[in-house]
């Protein structure tokens, strides 16, 4: 697997694991799972965050006018 | 309006109801102390965002950084605490912190964001904002939308995609 390959298998795994906490509060097995996942490589972690930065930038974009 | 006007406005809103800011974090993160926490990564963050993208109502915006930072301030700490806990002694203390806060956000970076919404069809930007500002199910938004459920589900589908393309790229 390439690098550019390996890093968009990256995002993937983190942009999934950010929208799977959004839809459901993890349960421990779920919990356990990630924060393994976390542990397992610094650069999973690094996609895992710039996710969640994602996501939190969009929960602070001004409500349009309704 | 210019964006120093804008900051302008911002910032005294929230200068006025900052105490009424402060009860609502509190309700989220639970003490005064991380409550006080949130409210100054918020007035950054309201701070940085005025110069980048258009706030229509400032006391909404307010309240709506202010809840999302506390929420995310519970999500990292409670990540915090479970990613150590199984570290051996000596391990976690060089461990850096999970990331910072939102206020060390570029506004450029939320701009790009706002665009990538904004580009969305209406409805499906409304279904958006009813899941990730409101937290609504998509149960809940399909009925407030007078929509199937499925056509819920499609339109999120299409936003989280088109905000996946955000990100910054993490050099690893």
């Amino acid at each position: 697997m390439s690098r550019s390959e390996r890093n968009e298998a990256l995002w993937n795994a983190a942009w999934e694991w950010v929208i799977r906490e959004h839809e459901q509060v993890l349960d421990d097995a779920g919990r356990a799972e990630l924060i393994a996942w976390l542990k397992a490589d610094p650069a999973h972690r690094a996609h895992y965050e710039e996710a969640h930065r994602v996501w939190l930038g969009a929960a602070l974009i001004p409500r349009p006018p309704s | 309006m210019s964006s120093d006007r804008q900051r302008q406005d911002l910032q005294d809103t929230f200068v006025e109801h900052r105490e009424r800011l402060r009860e609502a974090a509190k309700r989220i993160v639970g003490t005064r102390d991380l409550a006080e926490d949130v409210l100054q990564a918020s007035y950054l963050r309201i701070t940085e965002t005025s110069a980048h993208v258009v706030v229509q109502q400032p006391l909404s915006y307010c309240y709506q950084v202010v809840r999302h930072l506390a929420i995310d301030h519970c999500r990292r700490r409670s990540l915090e605490a479970q990613f150590f806990v199984s570290e051996p002694e000596g391990q976690a203390v060089s461990a850096p912190s999970f990331s910072p806060e939102a206020s060390a956000m570029g506004g450029q970076f939320l701009a790009r964001i706002g665009e990538t919404l904004e580009r969305l069809p209406a409805r499906t930007r409304q279904a958006f904002i009813l899941y990730r500002l409101d937290g609504l199910t998509q149960r809940d938004i399909a009925e407030r939308l007078g929509v199937s459920a499925t056509l819920v589900n499609f339109m999120i589908k299409d936003a989280v995609d088109a905000l996946k393309e955000c990100r910054d790229g993490v050099e690893t």
